[in-house]
């Protein structure tokens, strides 16, 4: 990540890492993709990505973030300076979220329908936070 | 006018007691000290508040106030600690903290929908005067670019508290 060293990790290692039993280390086999958090802003602000994907939130402010969904169904909770969030999404569907600290920041996840003949599995957003990797 | 004169004049609506005015310019470990001392003075402003208000949006925004300031300040710190530096005490300091001390004499006097509108028209007219001086004197005087960098960033943060506090007075319907 530019800007950012591996090195900048070493202090934050292991600070708030929310990994469920089972989830931790666990593959999906869909991609990671990321949205920055940078002056109070998500980055994109619209991001579609595949079911069975992964968005990696990544808070380059000094102030704390969340991104957290409208509805109420998933959430990263608290992502310090330096610090990720995770969700897997693994339902089609619009997912509207904002920061639970500032509400002014809004954005938005978009999964994409699967491909035609491909089976639609639905799991519950699961969530990995942890430094900055 | 004198930027610093402004300022100062500033902290006299603020209820701050100003000392005799230099004229001479911050220095890079100045500011870091300002700049640490303002956000000191709003985590206090907002431990106040969580102490009296019992209006949700009021204490909702004194929580962000002393979760955002205090890693403004963490991080202002992990700066100075790496650039092993200390910060400088100055006029500008010492007249926020003492204008603070006397507000805060004043809020914890108040309770009830005096004391949220209090509070929350000094947030606003708190983070006004931080915010230009921090824009409009700081960020233009500092020499080290990584200092330059966290007071961008820290602008940023006061800013979206300004507009936060700016809904919050309306909200509370307090009159201006």
């Amino acid at each position: 990540m530019s800007g950012l060293s591996r090195r900048d990790l070493g202090a934050f290692a292991g600070a708030l890492v929310f990994a469920s039993p089972g989830l931790a280390g666990a593959s999906n086999g869909g991609r990671t993709h990321d949205v920055e958090i940078h002056r109070f802003a998500y980055r994109p602000a619209v991001l579609t990505v595949a079911p069975g994907d992964s968005v990696q939130w990544l808070n380059r402010d000094p102030a704390p973030h969340t991104a957290t969904d409208r509805t109420g169904h998933w959430d990263t909770g608290e992502i310090g300076h330096r610090e990720v969030g995770i969700v897997t999404f693994s339902s089609p569907g619009r997912h509207r979220y904002f920061c639970a600290y500032h509400p002014h920041m809004t954005a938005e996840v978009i999964v994409a329908e699967p491909r035609h003949g491909a089976a639609a599995h639905h799991i519950e957003p699961t969530r990995r936070n942890g430094p900055w990797a | 006018m004198n930027t610093k004169l402004t300022i100062l004049s500033a902290c006299l609506a603020l209820s701050v007691a100003t000392p005799a005015i230099s004229g001479e310019a911050m220095n890079d470990l100045e500011i870091a000290h300002t700049a640490y001392t303002a956000g000191g003075i709003d985590i206090r402003y907002a431990h106040l508040a969580l102490g009296i208000s019992e209006t949700p949006e009021v204490r909702e925004f004194a929580e962000t106030m002393i979760r955002d300031h205090s890693a403004v300040n963490d991080a202002a710190v992990a700066l100075i600690e790496k650039l092993d530096v200390t910060p400088q005490d100055n006029e500008m300091s010492r007249a926020l903290a003492q204008g603070a001390a006397a507000k805060r004499g004043e809020l914890a006097s108040l309770d009830g929908h005096a004391f949220d509108c209090a509070y929350a028209t000094n947030e606003l007219a708190y983070h006004q005067l931080v915010n230009q001086t921090v824009e409009e004197t700081f960020i233009p005087a500092v020499t080290v670019p990584e200092l330059e960098a966290l007071l961008s960033d820290a602008l940023v943060t006061f800013k979206a508290h300004e507009g936060h506090a700016e809904h919050m007075v309306a909200a509370l319907g307090c009159e201006s």
